[in-house]
Parts: structure tokens; C-alpha cells; sequence
């Protein structure tokens, strides 16, 4: 297109107006995701940041919060608030051990996957959609029949004699984390998944008749040139368990209440409208800061 | 039994099969020690699965492999001390050129100093000191496949095998990587295998060729033998351009060959039976038909040109005989012009060149 207006002679505006062209297709191409991004994204995040200064409900009006009032003090109370800084600490805390437990779970099983051949992959690759497939609820409280006082778990540790009394499976961070890390894992799974896959088995072949074993090939050619990936992975996880807020309502308490929990209690239960605000605008601040601050280290490294 | 009398590689009854198909049916060859060796084939002959065997990358169905006298066939690659350049390349990328070459020898724990100074040899060696630094994607094709020959030689392998290496590059940089390759053969002496389809490349880069055909030896000896006396009617033809004509031999080591109306001698022995010539197309020679037909005593054969194939120096002409034969004939160009187009009544003429026959 470009290359047929260029050499068109004499006519200086119609490579320029072949290029507007061109960009122009292009934003049609980002248009429906860029629509999608607007409209449930900054729009309602737009509305929170400005619902989080509103004043208090007024007594007999039909909303909870009033937009005729600004009062940018709201944030600055709530981030001094030490509810507030501990369930944020709670909630980065969890969000974190939940990405290093799946991230350590993830890498060896996606090479295993990886390397397993046939129907078994198959039936590997299927095992890790699956779940998805599953509401989450359902999926949760099947959770709590393996991990509850009478879960199968506790039956048969209590059946086999090992314990006298039900071990406290649920309600704890291992519960948490562990239903966190079962919601989480298929999203750095299949990413790890697809990073591995794009390896070159030349490579693997290279590495071996250079002297390496089996395992440090592997880890070269596979694992290594997986690293960006993983790291993208690592996000995802990072981002879906700073989000917690299932798990942590069915199988935790309240010591692992959640950032999204208490948002969700304070909007829907309490309607406490502004103050739900504040926590989910300071809250996604935060996370974002978490999230930026690899991203920044590892730019200015490369650079 | 003197060291020189040991090859740098010994095959002997290798066989593979994938499923229903037979890659490799029982191969046996000797590569000398020092030697520059070419597989040639057709894709699906058995020439990258034969490497494959060697290196160690797959374990053959039946029979040995042994390096410089030593059995390896059940040695895993990274024992056999086999280099290995691929046709992709295989570079680490996120590696650099320096750490692509010294990747061997961190695998032998080679010293940290001596390590550098290896690694500058080799680079210096294919003349790419200057982008140790480099990623392999910041490289052209060529630079990394020189890059790959480097990696490959870097530990000092006793054999390198190199993959179809240049088919991936285009035409005038194929022929200074295959000028590089003797070069650096030359000053590392390694023994090198070279799988090619190219018989240019092959033919050129060897000392020895071995033909596979099949999964299946053909042929394997010097260029000129395989060019000049080829083993069966498919070296022939997988060699170059050739015309395959029935033949009678005749008394005093001649044959006489009806497409051409002419008795040519004979090079090599003749089997029993019904044969063919084998006659070049550089041996063959067109002249205007008609022209004092029937004056001269060989008036040639008359034929109309289909195609004439232009190739700067020289030019091959298609020739369909009026027995329905079609024939090839190639003339040298000195000065320039192809003499005859398409649609040219023309005589084919012999040349009094050696002829080999094989089994029809």
C-alpha cells in the first residue's frame, strides 16, 4: 500500500494520506479492545476515584454517596486507618505467597507437561483446563469436603490412627493460600506451557553434543529462554491473588480477609458507598505499585 | 595397525526405521581420519537420520558406530565428543556470541582464563571476533552459522558432523561459507561429515562422497569417481544432468549407441546383459539440420530443440529426437549467444568421449 503511493511521481500527499490510511485500519484493529478497556475499565475506575472524595449519603436520597461534596481528606484517613494497613498488608502478603507457591508448583509441572508425549499430555493438558470449566463456588466448597473437620483428609488420617483429633485443615492461611493456588495455577500454567513449547529441539540437540546432560540441556534450551514468560506468568499470578476474595471468604476467616473482601462487605452489605471506594482506589494503587516495581527494576537493567 | 590406519568414523550395519518407514536399511562406511566426507541424497535418503545416529541425538535399531576406534553407539551425544552444526543454526539466543562458543567448554569446566582464550581463537578463527558481544539475533545468517561452526569446534570435538549447513543461506554467501569451510578444515584438521542435497556442494566441499539412496549406500568414492563413473543409473542422475541411452557393446571396448547413431568407447567394464550409456550432456553436440546432410560420414541425428536453458557461460538445450526420445545437450558460451531457440531443426552429434554403461 505504502510502497504503491511511493511510487506514484509527483504526487507528494499521497504516500502521507497512504500512511493515515494505514493507521487509521490500525486503530480500527485495537478498536473493540480499546472500547472494552473504556468502557469497563476507566470508566468505572474513573467513577470509583470520584465516589472515594464523595461526601456521605445524604438521609432520604436514592444513592449512597453525594457527588455534591468533595472531600479529598477521605483518602488520606483511610490510608492512615490501621484496618486498613493491615488487610493491605494481609492481602500483598497472600497475593504473594500464593505466586511463589504457584510459581514453584507451575515451572516443573508445565515441563513436565511439557515433555510428556501422546494421549498422557493430552489427558495432562485437559486436567489443567478442566477445573476452569467448574464454577468456582462448586469448586471451593469440594475444597472444603477434602480439607473440612469431617473432609476426607481428616477421616483418614483419623481412620489410619495417625491423629486423635481433626487437624484444623481450613479457616487458616494454608487453606487460603491452597485454594488461591488451586483458582490461580491453570493461567501460569498455560503460559509457562506455551513459552516451553516454543523451545527448539535443535537446540536441545545442540546443547547435548556440546557436552550437557539431559537435565542442564533441558534447563538451557527450555527453561532459560522461558524466563520473560515466566515472568509475565509470575504477573498474572501476582495480580489474580491480590485479587483474592473467594477463598478467603469460604475457606479463611476474618484475619485473612481481603482487600476485595472488605470492599465487597462494605458496598453490598454495609452500603457504605464512599468508604468502599476509597479501599478499592487505594488498594489497586497499591498492587500496582507491587506489580510496577520488577517491571522498572528489570527495564533498567536491560537498558 | 598404525593410528592412521583407524577411521575417525566406522558404520557398520546401521539400520533405523520409523514405524512403517525404513530411514536407514544397513549402512556400512569408513571416514579416514582428517577427511572431509559428504553425504549426498535426495530428502528422505537417510543422510540426516544417519547423522542423527552418530551423534548420539537417536539410537539406531541395529548395528555399531564407532569414533577413532572407540564403540559409542550407546554413549549419550554429550560423551561422544561429536560437534554438530545444524542447517538452523540451533544458537543459544539469549546467549551471546562468546557465550554461544564457550558453552562446550563450561561443560568440560574448562578454566575461567583459558576459556576466553579459546573462545577469542575460535572467533578469530571464522573472522568474527569483533561481535562477541552480539546477540544471535543481532547476526545475519551467515555470521551465524560461522558463529554455529565455532560453537561446534570450541571443545575440540574428534568429528564434526555439519547438517545441510548452507541451505539456509543464499547462493554467493553458500559458496564463501563452503570457501570457509575448507579453510578453517584446513587449519583445524578436524574430520568432518558434511549432509548436503547439493551436489555442487557435495562434489566441490568433499574429498570423499557417499550417495544414499533409500536408506542406502550407492556409491561412495572421490568427486571425479562418482561424477565420471557412477554406480547405478540413479548416481548418475542425482549427480548432474545425464543421458541415459540403450546401448550394444561392441568388440575393442566400444558401444554402440542407436539414439545417437554412433559408437562411443566404453570407460570401466561393461555388465552382462542390457545396457545403458551413460552419455553428458557436454559430450553431445547440435548442428543445423539439413545443412550437407548426408555429405559427412556421422551426419548426426536429426531432432527439433524444445527449451534452450540460458545460464550465462553456457547453455543446455532439451532436444526431442524424431524417435521420441528427448536428449540434453549443453554447449560452452564463449561469446555469448545460444546459436539455437526453441522450434530449431537440429543434429545431435557425439563427441568421442568415454561412455560408462550400466544395467538398463
Amino acid at each position: 500500500m505504502q510502497a504503491a503511493a511511493e511510487l506514484t511521481p509527483g504526487a507528494p500527499g499521497a504516500a502521507a494520506a497512504a500512511r493515515r490510511a494505514v493507521a487509521g485500519r490500525g486503530l480500527l484493529l485495537v478498536a473493540p479492545a480499546l472500547l472494552f478497556v473504556v468502557v469497563l475499565f476507566l470508566v468505572p475506575f474513573l467513577a470509583v476515584a470520584r465516589i472515594s472524595v464523595a461526601g456521605p449519603a445524604v438521609p432520604g436520597s436514592r444513592t449512597f454517596f453525594d457527588l455534591s461534596v468533595l472531600a479529598p481528606g477521605n483518602l488520606p484517613a483511610l490510608a492512615a486507618d490501621p484496618l486498613f494497613r493491615s488487610v493491605l498488608g494481609v492481602t500483598l502478603r497472600l497475593g504473594l505467597v500464593t505466586t511463589v507457591v504457584c510459581m514453584a508448583v507451575a515451572v516443573p509441572f508445565a515441563a513436565y507437561v511439557h515433555r510428556a508425549r501422546g494421549w498422557w499430555k493430552a489427558v495432562l493438558v485437559a486436567a489443567i483446563i478442566l477445573p476452569k470449566l467448574v464454577n468456582l463456588l462448586v469448586l471451593l466448597y469440594g475444597v472444603l469436603l477434602i480439607l473440612g473437620n469431617r473432609g476426607f483428609l481428616n477421616q483418614g488420617l483419623q481412620g489410619l490412627g495417625l491423629v486423635d483429633r481433626p487437624l484444623p485443615l481450613f479457616g487458616n492461611l494454608f487453606a487460603v493460600v491452597f485454594t488461591e493456588v488451586l483458582v490461580v495455577l491453570p493461567y501460569p500454567l498455560l503460559v509457562l506451557l506455551a513459552a516451553f513449547s516454543a523451545a527448539d529441539a535443535r537446540q536441545f540437540d545442540a546443547a547435548r553434543s556440546l557436552g550437557a546432560g539431559p537435565v542442564r540441556a533441558y534447563l538451557e534450551t527450555v527453561i532459560r529462554p522461558a524466563w520473560p514468560a515466566a515472568g509475565g506468568a509470575a504477573l498474572i499470578t501476582a495480580v489474580w491473588g491480590f485479587g483474592a476474595f473467594v477463598g478467603p471468604l469460604v475457606l479463611g476467616n476474618p484475619p485473612y480477609y481481603t482487600v476485595a473482601v472488605e470492599v465487597y462487605t462494605r458496598a453490598l452489605e454495609r452500603l457504605e458507598w464512599v468508604d468502599a471506594a476509597g479501599w478499592a482506589l487505594l488498594g489497586v494503587l497499591a498492587f500496582g505499585a507491587v506489580v510496577a516495581l520488577p517491571a522498572l527494576v528489570v527495564r533498567r537493567r536491560r537498558s | 595397525m598404525s593410528d592412521q590406519a583407524v577411521p575417525a568414523l566406522a558404520v557398520r550395519s546401521l539400520a533405523r526405521r520409523y514405524g512403517a518407514v525404513e530411514a536407514l536399511r544397513g549402512v556400512d562406511l569408513e571416514v579416514r581420519a582428517g577427511e572431509r566426507f559428504c553425504l549426498l541424497g535426495p530428502s528422505g535418503s537417510g543422510k540426516t537420520t544417519l547423522l542423527r545416529l552418530v551423534a548420539g541425538f537417536e539410537a539406531a535399531d541395529a548395528g555399531t558406530v564407532e569414533i577413532a576406534g572407540r564403540r559409542v553407539d550407546r554413549l549419550p551425544p554429550e560423551r561422544r565428543g561429536v560437534g554438530v552444526v545444524f542447517q538452523d543454526y540451533a544458537l543459544f539466543p539469549h546467549r551471546t556470541v562468546a557465550e554461544n562458543v564457550g558453552f562446550g567448554l563450561r561443560m568440560q569446566r574448562m578454566a575461567r582464563a583459558r576459556r576466553v582464550e579459546r573462545v577469542a581463537d575460535m572467533l578469530a578463527l571464522v573472522r568474527l571476533g569483533d561481535l562477541a558481544d552480539r546477540r544471535p539475533d543481532q547476526l545475519s545468517g551467515g555470521q551465524r552459522q560461522r558463529v554455529a561452526l565455532a560453537r561446534a569446534l570450541a571443545p575440540a570435538p574428534a568429528l564434526l558432523l555439519l547438517d545441510e549447513p548452507l541451505a539456509n543461506l543464499d547462493r554467493r554467501l553458500r559458496e564463501s561459507l563452503r570457501a570457509e569451510i575448507v579453510d578453517v578444515h584446513r587449519q583445524v584438521g578436524v574430520t568432518i561429515v558434511l549432509v548436503t542435497h547439493d551436489q555442487e556442494e557435495a562434489l566441490s566441499l568433499a574429498d570423499r562422497v557417499g550417495v544414499l539412496r533409500d536408506g542406502r549406500l550407492e556409491q561412495v568414492g572421490a568427486p571425479v569417481e562418482v561424477w565420471q563413473r557412477p554406480a547405478s543409473r540413479f548416481v548418475a542422475g542425482f549427480l548432474g544432468e545425464m543421458n541415459l541411452l540403450p546401448a550394444r557393446p561392441e568388440p575393442g571396448g566400444r558401444a554402440f549407441v542407436d539414439a545417437l547413431g554412433a559408437s562411443l568407447p566404453v570407460a570401466g567394464e561393461s555388465p552382462a546383459g542390457v545396457v545403458v550409456a551413460c552419455v553428458r550432456p557436454e559430450a553431445l553436440r547440435l548442428e543445423r539440420d539439413g545443412v550437407g546432410s548426408g555429405a559427412r560420414a556421422g551426419a548426426g541425428v536429426p531432432g527439433v530443440v524444445q527449451h534452450a536453458a540460458y545460464a550465462g557461460g553456457s547453455v543446455t538445450y532439451r532436444v526431442a529426437m524424431d524417435t521420441g526420445l528427448q536428449m540434453l545437450v549443453r554447449a560452452a558460451l564463449p561469446d555469448g549467444r545460444p546459436a539455437f531457440a526453441a522450434g530449431a531443426q537440429v543434429a545431435v552429434h557425439s563427441e568421442e568421449v568415454a561412455c560408462r554403461l550400466l544395467p538398463s
